[in-house]
């Protein structure tokens, strides 16, 4: 039998280990990657509806205020029951708001799990994500929120730490896809609220037009402005003409208005289920099979622009 | 959208639409005063159901939103009847009533 030279066994050593070398870090940049890449769409999500809820909320305070204009021209009762009722809904929109941001603190302090304070970080947010999700009663198991999330505050460090993806995302998954549910369910509330808002500010807007309490200045700006020119504000009846441009925008600006809610609503319900989505993925299969962008929320976004 | 939900804001926007002219057709104080309670019923009907985000497929309350579409059509006509704002008052008292009961249902 041929004896093998020690130089090449030694050599075949050094080259499986120089190997191992370059692909460890490989390997665990890999499964990082994943919960980065999650993290962050988690982040972005979250953020997102956090910042849509605040905006649905400001509807509900204008359609107080038209309420109390509604009594000023057509002497519609407004009572403390009227705004005690709309002060509820609002205070239950806002509770999703703080519960939204919560989960985006939450995803924030999981990338920034290198520096040596994020894992107290992550253990506070999970606690917090929990007492606010435990004050929404129609979200599942909600009076479980507390316990189970502080419990998954501790769990989810220690799998941070340990780079144990999957058991991180096994810990939120049911959170994730329990607010993706209840944004699914209540959506058509949502979309309900920006249509009467809309349909109450149209309806004063039409009437004050039919009493010539609406200034027509602004109507006239795209033909003065080019020539630094302003309107001035007609003393007599205004132009039939005008008064009919009036009632047409009026309409049309409400339906657009109507159209871009409902596009930032749906937007919002497909972020979230993908969201929801991944999060499952990872905690079954280990992996995330896709990493990037799966949507954009710019719908999303140009809606709260309009009110906020 | 729930059928349910869905009828309380029709009925809400409807009469919201018609309000000023409902009102203009009105000869008493008493009649607007009638239009107006009514209105306000409709309106806090809607946001209950709002609040309270009920299920629809309980057959008392499909049964209670076909009631409601019939009523929405008969509140589209009293656009053309006035003259007669007895009988408008009357139409709209009718299917408030029908939305009270409906928004009811959720409790």
């Amino acid at each position: 039998m041929r004896r093998q030279r020690p130089f090449m066994t030694w050599r075949s050593m050094v080259r499986m280990m120089l190997l191992l070398v370059c692909l460890g870090p490989a390997v665990s940049c890999k499964t990082s990657e994943d919960a980065h890449a999650l993290a962050t769409q988690m982040a972005t999500t979250a953020t997102h509806l956090s910042a849509y809820y605040n905006a649905l909320a400001q509807i509900i305070e204008n359609q107080a205020r038209l309420e109390r204009l509604q009594k000023a021209t057509l002497g519609v009762p407004v009572d403390a029951q009227d705004l005690a009722q709309l002060q509820n809904v609002e205070y239950e929109i806002e509770k999703r708001a703080v519960a939204a941001h919560s989960l985006a603190e939450l995803a924030e302090a999981f990338n920034e799990l290198n520096t040596s304070k994020a894992p107290a970080d992550v253990s506070t947010a999970a606690t917090n994500l929990g007492t606010e999700l435990s004050k929404i009663q129609q979200l599942p198991n909600a009076s479980a929120a507390p316990g189970v999330l502080e419990n998954a505050g501790k769990t989810l460090t220690q799998y941070a730490q340990e780079r144990d993806e999957r058991n991180m995302a096994k810990s939120m998954d049911p959170t994730i896809a329990a607010l993706s549910q209840m944004f699914s369910q209540e959506r058509p509330a949502y979309d309900s609220i920006n249509r009467t808002y809309i349909g109450l500010a149209q309806s004063l807007a039409l009437d004050l037009v039919n009493h010539n309490q609406v200034d027509p200045g602004s109507l006239m700006q795209p033909a003065l402005e080019p020539f630094g020119l302003s309107s001035r504000t007609p003393s007599a009846q205004v132009p039939s003409g005008l008064q009919d441009y009036a009632r047409e925008e009026i309409k049309t600006r409400g339906q657009a208005e109507i159209t871009a809610h409902e596009k930032a609503s749906e937007t919002m319900d497909h972020g979230l289920i993908e969201l929801s989505k991944r999060v499952h993925q990872l905690s079954t299969e280990g992996k995330m099979p896709e990493r990037g962008t799966p949507f954009t929320l710019s719908d999303v976004e140009s809606w709260i622009k309009q009110i906020l | 959208m729930g059928p349910s939900l869905q009828s309380l804001e029709d009925q809400y926007m409807l009469l919201t639409q018609q309000l000023p002219t409902t009102l203009a057709a009105c000869t008493t104080q008493a009649q607007k005063d009638q239009v107006t309670a009514q209105y306000v019923d409709s309106r806090r009907n809607y946001w209950n159901s709002i609040q309270k985000a009920f299920h629809d497929n309980d057959p008392a309350i499909l049964s209670l939103v076909q009631q409601m579409h019939d009523e929405q059509k008969k509140i589209k006509e009293t656009a053309k009847q006035l003259n007669n704002i007895a009988q408008v008052i009357n139409i709209i008292t009718d299917a408030v009533t029908v939305g009270t009961a409906l928004a009811a249902k959720a409790g």
